[in-house]
């Protein structure tokens, strides 16, 4: 996990660049498979969106520990 | 887009120039008597402005209402709860759900801003005054005095200089309603026109008309003439209701009649004819007194039609009678009801109150408790996550994430699709962050009034530019909600970057929160506020078969054409389906208004006639409380009634109970695939005495 952001010399929880990269991630993804059509096969779209989000983060914050 | 920039013009400029001049004035004077956050007085008059004066008005004072309201709801749970975090967020979450289950219910009455201002404020003053209860009280009292403050500089800058006054507005769309109408009424009379125009101009004129009663309700506040026939232009209102409903039965009857008998629709022609030329005649008076007058040519005209009724003898051997029995007798009540509508509408003109005067009918909208329940419940259920969300993460913006979690739910409850319209805001509030943080670098280089006021000239120009396009008032409002919030501007401005990105992060987070379990508790749409309004539909028509003491027609067809209203503006009548769907909604307020005739007319029945009479409410009563689903179709038990009555005698009220019963099967069969969802249509359709047997039985 990355201990700190610095911007501009203002410090900033490191969560938040994880919250932000993640959202960046998932938007790209969330386009790529209405693309292809996947959430045809889904049943409840937002939720799938919802933990598609939370998959996400947890792997980037493990990725980086 | 384009479309929406061509709508610029000098009208939305001076509504803009307006607004901010306002803004400006509100904000310079906040800044002068130190208030601790002057840009909720510059936000407030943003929120509050809109075209009309009048609504600028009424969202003012349910605005002020909420806000005292929510401030003195939470200063009592900062007295109970302040040391009790998770008591606090119970009570705040709770109460946010009480907010938004009265927003729901009143629907689109302006009183329904009151329950989402008094939800939210209570949000916005309760949390900090919670973590820091020494202040709580001048916190409070900022806070009202905050958005009284841009309240009356919003009202009065928007009722002073060059009004827009929603009454000079109330007047052109009366004097345009009834010509319309006149229009409508001749081409449904001499059958012109396509299923879909007859739709579209059906639509058209349901939704002006439900238009009209909002526009009463703002004129009244702005222009004080109007205020004294606001009564006739009630009754007026509720005219119009009932021509409409009789103009679309004869228009449905007669292509039902042409359909079925051609030779007998081609000697009704000539006069629907004369009763469309009447019609057209009648709108030239401009007195009461020529109102009153019956020209000679509507004179004759009633005769004829009385003399082309059907005998009785025909009703009893020909079912197809009944047709063109109630096609003429709606149309005597047509051109009755179209003197008095002319009649009434005479007196708005010169603003005099009828002298014979009836207690006008209030228009009655629907109201969807179970709606309004679910939406509380995901109200409370979300400030409750985000309250947990920052009680276990101890994180120092969660306040600001619980209160913008809250002020999503209490202001999207009432959409139909509020997961994709807090998805926009979602969207647009990252917008306002971007915009807050320019100007964050931007402001500290200023440093008088005047500077300040060039420096905000341009973004709040543009959204005061955008706010007066109503399609794009979803667009614009997070940022100035936003923007405004996260620039907080004040005497004493401190420019940590640190901490804005803090607070833009609570507020994205909160809004993000809001946003997420709209679209994850409330995922369906419009698909389910239509299903919600056809099942409400069969509820209306049970109480009106029901047991229960009689529903006044006034009543039953405000709250049927308000439900009717609410399904044109979700459904498109140019698909087929959807349109069978709104034909079908049409054909419920046809039945609706049988059923009435039939409970008024059962005291004046011989006694024998009241078994069937029974038998019929019971099988419709109990048909339409269960939806249609597993229930016999009450058709068979509707044709048995009938033939019963028929045989009893041909008193002028048997006749009546006969054709109302009569009409209530035909519509049911015509809309089969509606009113019987489960059952097989071939069934329902061919159930046995169809009308096409034409042979005497």
């Amino acid at each position: 996990m990355i201990k700190e952001i610095s911007l501009d010399g203002v410090y900033l929880p490191p969560l938040l660049g994880y919250l932000a990269g993640t959202a960046l991630v998932w938007y790209l993804l969330r386009a790529l498979l209405g693309r292809l059509g996947v959430y045809r096969y889904v049943w409840h779209p937002p939720l799938f969106n919802t933990a598609l989000y939370v998959i996400l983060l947890s792997a980037f914050v493990t990725a980086t520990l | 887009m384009l479309q929406i920039t061509q709508q610029f013009g000098w009208r939305q400029g001076l509504f803009s120039v307006k607004t901010f001049v306002a803004a400006m004035l509100a904000l310079y004077i906040a800044f002068r008597l130190n208030l601790s956050q002057p840009s909720w007085s510059l936000t407030t008059v943003y929120i509050v402005s809109q075209p009309l004066a009048g609504m600028v008005l009424a969202k003012s004072l349910y605005r002020v209402l909420g806000t005292l309201i929510g401030a003195v709801v939470s200063l009592v749970m900062v007295a109970l709860f302040s040391n009790t975090p998770e008591l606090f967020c119970l009570a705040l979450a709770l109460w946010i759900g009480l907010g938004t289950f009265v927003s729901i219910y009143l629907r689109d009455a302006p009183q329904s801003y009151a329950g989402i201002l008094a939800g939210y404020s209570a949000a916005i003053i309760g949390l900090p005054a919670a973590l820091a209860p020494e202040t709580a009280f001048d916190y409070a009292v900022a806070r009202c005095l905050e958005i009284m403050l841009g309240i009356a500089c919003g009202a009065v800058m928007h009722h002073v200089i060059f009004p827009v006054r929603a009454g000079d507005a109330l007047r052109k769309a009366l004097d345009a309603t009834l010509p319309a109408m006149a229009r409508w009424a001749g081409d449904a009379l001499r059958g012109e026109g396509s299923e879909e125009k007859g739709l579209i101009d059906r639509r058209r004129i349901i939704s002006d008309v439900v238009a009209l009663d909002n526009l009463r309700v703002f004129a009244s506040l702005d222009t004080p003439s109007l205020r004294a026939v606001d009564q006739v232009i009630r009754q007026f209102e509720g005219q119009l209701m009932s021509l409409l409903a009789l103009l679309m039965s004869v228009y449905d009857r007669f292509a039902l009649l042409r359909g079925r008998r051609p030779e007998v629709a081609d000697q009704l022609r000539p006069l629907l004819e004369r009763a469309a030329g009447c019609i057209a005649s009648a709108l030239e008076a401009t007195t009461p007194g020529e109102a009153k007058n019956e020209s000679e040519a509507e004179h004759g005209l009633k005769a004829d039609i009385e003399a082309a009724l059907p005998s009785s003898e025909t009703l009893r051997t020909d079912p197809d009678g009944f047709l063109l029995r109630s096609i003429l007798l709606r149309l005597g009540d047509v051109i009755a009801l179209w003197r008095k509508a002319v009649w009434l509408r005479t007196h708005i003109y010169v603003g005099a109150v009828p002298e014979e005067d009836e207690p006008a009918p209030s228009l009655r909208p629907y109201r969807d408790v179970t709606l309004a329940t679910i939406g509380a419940l995901i109200s409370v259920v979300t400030v409750l996550a985000a309250s947990a969300f920052w009680i276990f993460s101890a994180w120092p913006s969660g306040p600001t994430a619980v209160t913008f979690a809250g002020i999503m739910c209490a202001i999207m409850g009432a959409r139909d699709d509020p997961a994709q319209a807090s998805a926009v805001f979602l969207k647009m509030t990252i917008v306002g962050v971007a915009i807050a943080a320019l100007y964050m670098i931007v402001l500290p280089t200023l440093s008088t009034f005047p500077a300040l006021i060039v420096a905000l000239a341009p973004f709040y120009l543009v959204c005061g530019l955008l706010l007066a396009s109503p399609a794009m008032v979803p667009y614009t409002m997070p940022m100035i909600f936003v923007g405004g919030g996260l620039l907080g501007l004040s005497n004493a401005m401190s420019y940590d970057f640190e901490a804005f990105l803090n607070s833009a992060l609570g507020y994205v987070v909160g809004i993000g929160i809001g946003a997420l379990s709209l679209g994850l508790l409330r995922p369906l749409g419009t698909d389910w506020a239509v299903q919600r309004i056809v099942s409400g539909i069969f509820t209306e028509l049970a109480e009106v078969a029901g047991p229960g003491p009689a529903v006044p027609r006034s009543t039953f067809e405000s709250r049927m054409f308000d439900r009717i209203n609410a399904l044109f503006m979700r459904l498109d009548p140019m698909l087929a389906d959807q349109r069978s769907t709104l034909q079908a909604s049409l054909g419920s307020l046809r039945i609706g208004l049988n059923i009435l005739v039939l409970r008024t007319l059962q005291q004046e029945l011989p006694a024998e006639a009241a078994v069937p009479l029974q038998q019929s409410f019971a099988a419709l009563a109990e048909y339409f409380w269960h939806k249609g689903r597993k229930r016999a179709w009450p058709v068979a038990v509707l044709e048995a009634s009938r033939h019963r009555i028929l045989e009893i005698g041909d008193t002028p009220a048997l006749t009546r109970v006969a054709e109302a019963l009569y009409n209530i099967e035909a519509t049911l069969r015509l809309h089969a695939d509606f009113f019987a969802p489960t059952t097989t249509h071939s069934e329902a359709r061919d159930a046995p005495g169809i009308a096409t047997n034409r042979t005497a039985s």
